[in-house]
């Protein structure tokens, strides 16, 4: 037997099938079956008819969005700092905001749950606010990363430039800078969103069970061996998710049609 | 393609006369044999820090092989049994409300001829809890059957308030009713378990204690605490947890009542609490982060030791006065097991009253097994009681004991096989009041066949009747537990040290407080909308800020939207204009 180059592809398309694939199917199954096996709309009409399955959705996108707005703002300075080789001779600052990464989250949520406390901000009281500061916290590398590599990669000439002509360093900024940087922004702000909008460790431990996303939600009902409604709302979420990838495709298209995004 | 025909022939053969001596051998003993078993995490004796190792031993003793497999909640257990294969597992530990659906469901077997096969179980599982598994009743296969009939019982307890009694000048009296976790004097210092059915118990009564009736029970089982009120208080309270189950119009109208009512009186308690728990909660309350907290008795009396070992600090327990939960943990033996023999052996170990007291000296929780190990050893732990002769007695465990009416402590290592009696004053000295002697805090003296705990801060000795320094103590009866379990002429009353008198009705609750708590049993078809009420419950929160955020942000993403809409139309306009021209 001779041996073909796309034998190579086998333990991939293996690994898609086992871990991509199947899980979906399963999900769709169990999303549209009642707990006897049999097809039924019960889990579509039973999620839509209670408001606090969307409120949980939508509480969960508030902190998205809130947790994409905080991140890019404080990762992009970070990132133009980073990517600056005055201040970052010896890429020690990168290694700075990188470490944490390196570390489990859930041992690092925990520890951060222990510092909060300490500093008097309790876990308990302000559930809010400190599941935002672990949010941030554990995001916030996953905007830094790209933001560093598409400024590392920005052409210095058109900075000079645009200040060769005439503009200021405010126009530079948001008439050259921002539009270079876009595919990292655009791809850091997925990497946050989605993730946020499914995560759970960290809100239950930050905020002791107080604020419920809709990660924590999904499981709430996985642990009471409600699968078909669980799987139901893993559905949404995956649906949701196709859709944001198909807007920052969309959106990271550049005017000659070309994807300049970094995901 | 002879020859390979015999060869296999002759390998068959052989296998099977091999597999027939092995089945012989089997039935003598179980060397080569396998059982399985599925249990809580945590929930077995396992040979750390000096403590016994039950299944070492158990396969040491019966030669076979333990796999040993944990899980954390009864709904994880659930999931993941349903997901194995039939005959996967020999012995399931669960709680009473999972077992009543697993029979339900006809998951499990019946146990067949305790007294012959569980002689232990038979002979000292305490009558009480065994009457307790009789009353819980379930459909099985079109008939009736109990609890008792499947169920090998294991572990049992309640459920209260593990408390810092320092923590406010009104909370000794706070903590008798369930209005603590609603009361704003603890806002952000209670935490409850992240756990449905136990977040139930306060709901609920919480909501039915305004009730007259159950003030008028409630009022006369505290005044009065006799058989009778204490058995009426209790039917109520049952009746209050259970579901009506009938099938009837008005039984559901009623049950969806009880649940809207739970869901309103948890959403409140949500505002008031630090938060939910998993397994922070034995933690946070010993640093101080949280000051009450929904806690089994079992966790309570481990918290409660470290607290006081490990951090200097004393909590207590409490069991509100307008009811609770009283839980039971067992094992049942799953359809299907392959390995029924051994499993019956195995629940027979455990059984085993010395084998027992080993468990609860490391799990901490109080087993359905009593008898004279588990008795000493308790008495060891909080408080003075009968001598046990085939008991060991160590110096360093600074234990009381009586005997003849007379307290005796401990001089000299005294063995569990060494047959001698406290008045050998090689090995005891006794302790009974002296005018002469110096006492210290702490201190244990019998005077006259009643006993006294030293109370005085200060050394020294002092009059029997000064109440300032020496405190009468009240025997705490047993009986009702330990009743026929124990040796001839061995009486079920411990004499509490000073201090450890709550810590041992958190173990051992008496009569009288098992009288307010009622059996949780499950939810039967109710689980469902249970389960969505904890999950409001849960999701609960102040969604106006929710909506005028999203409201923003949909507004300026419009405005953003057509903004860059009419620009980029603008400017290819432009850019038209700019190639015409």
């Amino acid at each position: 037997m001779k041996f073909k180059r796309k034998y190579l592809s086998i333990p991939y398309v293996l690994f898609m099938v086992l871990f991509v694939v199947v899980p979906i199917l399963f999900i769709v199954y169990y999303a549209f079956t009642n707990k006897g096996g049999q097809f039924s709309f019960t889990n579509f009409v039973k999620f839509f008819s209670d408001s606090t399955n969307v409120n949980v959705l939508l509480i969960s996108f508030v902190y998205a969005i809130l947790n994409t707005i905080i991140c890019l703002l404080i990762g992009y300075p970070i990132a133009m700092i980073l990517a600056n080789k005055k201040y970052n001779k010896s890429y020690v600052v990168v290694l700075l905001f990188i470490m944490p990464m390196w570390i489990n989250f859930i041992i690092r949520t925990s520890a951060t749950r222990d510092v909060l406390n300490w500093i008097g901000l309790s876990t308990g009281a302000n559930s809010g606010i400190t599941t935002m500061i672990g949010l941030v916290y554990n995001y916030l590398p996953f905007v830094i990363l790209p933001l560093y590599s598409t400024m590392l990669k920005m052409d210095k000439s058109q900075i000079e430039a645009s200040h060769d002509l005439g503009a200021n360093s405010f126009q530079t900024f948001f008439k050259v800078i921002i539009p270079m940087t876009m595919p990292g922004i655009v791809s850091a702000a997925t990497m946050v969103f989605m993730p946020t909008l499914s995560s759970y460790v960290i809100s239950d431990i930050l905020s002791e069970y107080n604020v419920v996303l809709f990660g924590s939600y999904i499981d709430l009902y996985f642990n009471q061996s409600d699968w078909n409604f669980g799987s139901f709302m893993a559905l949404i979420m995956l649906m949701l998710i196709g859709i944001s990838v198909f807007l920052t495709r969309k959106f990271s298209k550049d005017e000659t049609g070309g994807r300049t995004s970094l995901w | 393609m002879k020859k390979l025909f015999s060869i296999l022939l002759f390998v068959f053969a052989v296998l099977v006369v091999c597999s027939m001596k092995l089945n012989v051998k089997a039935d003598e003993n179980f060397s080569g044999r396998t059982l399985t078993i599925y249990n809580v995490e945590d929930y077995i004796s396992n040979g750390e820090d000096g403590y016994v190792d039950i299944i070492a031993d158990f396969e040491e003793l019966y030669g076979c092989k333990v796999n040993y497999y944990t899980y954390d909640t009864n709904e994880t257990m659930y999931n993941q049994f349903n997901l194995q294969k039939e005959g996967t597992y020999d012995l399931v530990c669960s709680s009473e409300y999972m077992l009543q659906k697993m029979i339900k469901e006809e998951l499990v077997v019946p146990l067949e001829n305790v007294a012959a096969n569980i002689p232990n179980y038979d002979k000292y599982a305490a009558k009480v809890l065994r009457e307790k598994f009789k009353s819980m009743e379930v459909k099985y296969k079109g008939s009736t059957v109990n609890l008792d009939q499947f169920v090998v019982g294991y572990m049992w307890g309640t459920v209260g308030i593990i408390y810092d009694p320092y923590c406010s000048d009104t909370i000794q009296e706070d903590v008798k009713s369930w209005d603590v976790f609603w009361n704003p004097t603890y806002k952000d210092l209670i935490s409850i378990k992240n756990s449905l059915r136990d977040a139930f118990i306060p709901g609920l009564f919480h909501y039915y204690s305004q009730d007259a009736k159950f003030q008028a029970l409630m009022s006369a089982y505290q005044e009065d605490p006799s058989d009778e009120n204490c058995k009426a208080y209790n039917a109520y309270l049952q009746d209050l947890f259970d579901f009506k189950l009938d099938g009837s119009k008005e039984s559901e109208a009623e049950n969806m009542e009880k649940i809207a009512h739970v869901k309103d009186e948890l959403t409140s308690m949500k505002k008031n609490i630090f938060g939910f728990e998993v397994d922070s909660g034995k933690n946070d309350i010993i640093t101080g982060k949280i000051k009450l907290n929904l806690a089994y008795s079992g966790d309570a009396v481990f918290s409660i030791d470290t607290a006081r070992d490990e951090a200097d600090k004393y909590l207590e327990f409490y069991i509100p006065e307008d009811g609770s939960n009283n839980w039971y943990d067992g094992w049942v033996i799953p359809k299907g097991a392959k390995n029924v023999d051994l499993a019956y052996k195995f629940l027979d170990y455990l059984s085993d009253p010395a084998n027992a007291a080993d468990n609860m000296d490391y799990i901490g929780y109080t087993p359905y097994i009593v008898g004279d190990e588990l008795f000493t050893l308790t008495g060891k732990w909080y408080g003075a009681c009968d001598y046990d002769v085939n008991a060991e007695y160590l110096v360093e465990e600074e234990a009381y004991i009586i005997y003849n009416d007379e307290l005796f402590s401990i001089i000299k290592d005294k063995p569990a096989d060494l047959a001698i009696y406290p008045d050998n004053t090689e090995y005891f000295e006794s302790c009974e009041y002296d005018s002469e002697a110096e006492y210290t805090c702490g201190d244990m003296v019998s005077n006259a066949g009643k006993f006294y705990n030293y109370i005085a801060d200060e050394d020294g000795n002092g009059d029997l009747n000064d109440e300032e320094k020496f405190e009468l103590i009240e025997g705490y009866d047993l009986s009702f537990l330990f009743e026929g379990s124990l040796t001839e002429g061995r009486r079920a009353i411990i004499y509490a040290y000073d201090g450890s008198q709550n810590e041992l009705e958190t173990q051992y609750p008496n009569e009288q407080i098992l009288a307010r708590c009622a059996i949780m049993n499950d939810f039967g078809i109710y689980n469902d909308d249970v389960v969505i009420m904890w999950s409001q419950v849960k999701a609960s929160t102040n969604m106006t800020p929710v909506y005028i955020f999203l409201s923003v942000t949909v507004v300026l993403l419009a405005i953003g939207l057509t903004a860059y809409v009419v620009r980029k139309k603008i400017v290819t306009n432009y850019k038209k204009k700019l190639v015409k021209y």
